[in-house]
């Protein structure tokens, strides 16, 4: 008799026993540990490809707009900055963009995990490309820092501050038009930094100081934002 | 295992959602029927913690007392279907139910597995590689029904979970409901008086954010839909009255 017949029929004259609770007893051991660094991973792959490029895309053609160094091509390029922000502030808000709120709050790593997660990538990223944009473009203009401070650094401070305002202050689906808007409006800033500039009614210098107090006000609002959204509190003993 | 709620209470600026509920929950089926705007929502939100009650305490006691007892600890038993749920539109199904196995703490390969399994159990198996802005109504409610289930939660919240499910659909529900009942504690709710009917081991009736009936099918005493519209009707006549 071959091996093979053999196995066929000790397959056949043996009966496996009924399992007593194996689903209970896989239950019980399942490894149940998504790691932090997978969590990021996740949220990285799912904040959409698309969007990520979106934005590289519009800071290139900033860039490319800026490549001059001309009053009027700065000014341009000013104008255009606050837009490219609403690239990572539609990242950040994209869970009551698309109602997921709900599900992802009553989760293990809850909403406010994943908000605090989506804006520092987003911070991240967007420091990086701020700081490295800025020392670019203050090498082909040679304007000096207060320039690229007032130009570019101001408007887009204050439109993600102002999109994190009005994100918080409006409930809901709304928001999801409110902070476009709110960016869309900052794109008209340059045109009155440059008015008061020609008047002297602000120094140069002040713009500095703002920028400071807007990186604290942006920091401000997005503690306010992941603890107001996120109202979990538990009673448990 | 019990999910104790002692005098939950919120209110808000000019009403009271919920109002004062207290109930120990066990392990089985409690079907939790009211009216429109009766505050079975707002509870359910609570008990999941979307919300913060007002007042009152919510508390689940396992058997383990040596288990830490934290918030994550808390959801990490969970599973939530809401009424309404959305989804990131260029998500296949597939995709949405790793997404959440991923937040819900579930490594990898065990999520890969319960994702086919469950995919397969409500009947997705051949859909689940189509994006979720193809799928039909019911569809989307089958796929929400899986991501509740997908850790395995000792405690199952489900707001109108057979909206938009054919008969058929229906029966096959009723049925995984009925089986994870048995381990933990599911929370249904629903306005189709029928779905409690054949499955529920517990009947939690609410109005105004009280609840007015909390006992068996037998403790009913009648056909439940009739017990159910009679309290209707006391409620209409009491606005009408007014």
């Amino acid at each position: 008799m071959t091996d093979r017949k053999l196995k066929q029929l000790l397959k056949n004259a043996y009966c496996v026993s009924e399992t007593d609770n194996g689903c209970r007893f896989i239950k019980m051991h399942e490894r149940r540990s998504r790691q932090f660094c997978d969590i990021i991973k996740n949220e990285l792959r799912y904040m959409g490809v698309k969007s990520i490029f979106a934005g590289i895309f519009l800071c290139a053609l900033f860039l490319a707009t800026a490549q001059k160094g001309d009053e009027n091509m700065m000014w341009i390029a000013s104008s255009i900055i606050p837009i490219c922000s609403i690239v990572p502030m539609s990242l950040i808000f994209c869970s009551e963009r698309y109602g997921m709120c709900e599900l992802e709050a009553s989760t293990r790593f809850s909403l406010r995990f994943i908000r605090i997660i989506r804006m520092l990538i987003l911070g991240i990223f967007s420091g990086v490309v701020t700081i490295c944009g800025s020392i670019f473009l203050n090498s082909l203009w040679k304007t000096g820092m207060i320039d690229i401070v007032m130009y570019l650094l101001f408007p887009y401070f204050v439109s993600v501050w102002g999109g994190l305002l009005v994100a918080r202050k409006w409930h809901g689906k709304e928001s999801v038009i409110g902070v476009p808007l709110v960016c869309l409006t900052t794109g008209f800033l340059p045109t009155i930094i440059r008015e008061f500039r020609q008047v002297n009614f602000v120094s140069d210098s002040m713009y500095v100081f703002l920028v400071v107090a807007l990186l604290g006000g942006i920091v401000n609002e997005s503690i306010k934002y992941v603890n107001e959204r996120s109202d979990l509190s538990w009673n448990l003993y | 295992m019990e999910l104790v709620l002692d005098r939950v209470t919120k209110q808000y600026s000019n009403k009271i959602a919920v109002d004062r509920l207290s109930a120990t929950l066990k392990p089985g089926v409690i079907g939790l029927l009211g009216a429109n705007g009766a505050g079975k929502t707002t509870l359910m939100r609570m008990i999941c913690g979307i919300l913060i009650s007002t007042s009152g305490t919510i508390c689940f006691k396992t058997e383990n007392e040596s288990l830490d007892s934290s918030e994550e600890m808390y959801r990490d038993a969970l599973g939530y279907l809401p009424q309404d749920f959305g989804y990131y539109p260029n998500f296949t199904g597939k995709d949405f139910l790793m997404y959440i196995a991923a937040l819900k703490g579930i490594d990898k390969a065990t999520a890969k597995r319960k994702c086919n399994e469950l995919l397969k159990a409500v009947n997705l198996e051949t859909a689940a590689n189509k994006k979720i802005k193809t799928y039909s109504g019911g569809m989307k409610q089958r796929l929400g029904i899986a991501q509740a289930v997908l850790n395995d939660p000792k405690i199952l919240v489900l707001d109108e979970p057979t909206a938009g499910l054919d008969p058929k659909e229906r029966v096959r529900f009723r049925n995984l409901i009925a089986e994870l009942g048995k381990d933990s504690i599911v929370i249904l709710s629903t306005h189709i008086v029928s779905d409690v009917e054949h499955i529920a081991d517990r009947i939690l009736m609410m109005k105004d954010g009280q609840f007015i009936f909390d006992g068996t099918l037998d403790e009913v005493g009648m056909d439940l839909e009739a017990f159910y519209l009679q309290n209707f009707e006391e409620e209409e006549e009491e606005t009408e009255n007014e």
